[in-house]
């Protein structure tokens, strides 16, 4: 089984959003050089200057997914009951602090914290920087799949 | 999804981040790294952690890729480079 957290977008919103979580061009160039093993960041960068420079693409759709693979009991534990209400409340009310969001979830910040940290890690939402130290959680995912694998013969189950 | 990575966290050993777009596809293996892509024409693996050159692999579409490496993680409960990079050869 796969679990996938998928995400569409159009070049000018993976642009804005580019700017968004490294503030700038210049800063993600800069974080880029600063960690030049960072291949995400580093393809963050190419994407962000072949976009830039072919404005002709701007409409042009992005798909990406990520795929928590293997899936066992680890990756199974994101679909708590606390985390799919996170998820849910995300997707539909925008809060200006993670305080915020803990509070109308009632449950402890810190938890609510290590939640959106684990998503954050899965990119399946994004933590902008609000007013002070505050960070406004942003979801990105559009799709979680379950998707079954049905590549081997299945195999009689045997107890013992 | 392709975005920064601060403090990444291995929820199940690895996860798979797959892009499309720019007439071409990437698959990236956190944490080890290992990314595979047909950026440039030809599709290639990079080795974890950019250490060494991109290894040209066959010709694939992105859906072949994609399910070579979900089965190798299945398989092996991880994903092991070496083998991977055998199995995508």
């Amino acid at each position: 089984m796969i679990i996938r957290f998928e995400q569409s977008l159009m070049v000018s919103e993976f642009l804005k959003e580019v700017k968004r979580r490294y503030g700038s061009e210049k800063e993600l160039r800069r974080l880029s050089e600063r960690k030049p093993k960072d291949i995400l960041a580093a393809e963050d960068l190419e994407d962000f200057e072949y976009y830039s420079k072919h404005p002709e693409l701007q409409s042009e759709q992005i798909r990406r997914a990520v795929s928590v693979i293997p899936v066992n009991d680890r990756g199974l534990s994101i679909f708590s009951p606390e985390r799919l209400k996170l998820l849910d409340v995300l997707s539909s009310k925008q809060f200006e602090s993670i305080r915020q969001l803990a509070r109308f979830l009632k449950r402890d910040v810190h938890n609510v914290y290590e939640d959106l940290k684990r998503f954050q890690a899965l990119r399946v939402l994004e933590l902008e920087r609000g007013p002070g130290n505050s960070r406004i959680p942003r979801l990105l995912a559009q799709y979680i799949a379950i998707v079954p694998t049905h590549w081997e013969k299945l195999e009689p189950f045997k107890e013992g | 999804m392709r975005t920064a990575c601060p403090g990444e966290v291995s929820l199940a050993g690895s996860k798979c981040t797959i892009a499309l777009g720019r007439g071409g596809w990437s698959v990236v293996i956190m944490p080890q790294e290992i990314m595979i892509d047909n950026r440039h024409r030809t599709p290639h693996i990079h080795p974890p952690k950019k250490q060494g050159d991109p290894i040209r692999i066959r010709s694939r579409s992105f859906e072949e890729v994609r399910e070579i490496v979900y089965r190798h993680a299945e398989r092996n409960q991880d994903v092991v480079y070496r083998e991977l990079l055998e199995e995508l050869r």
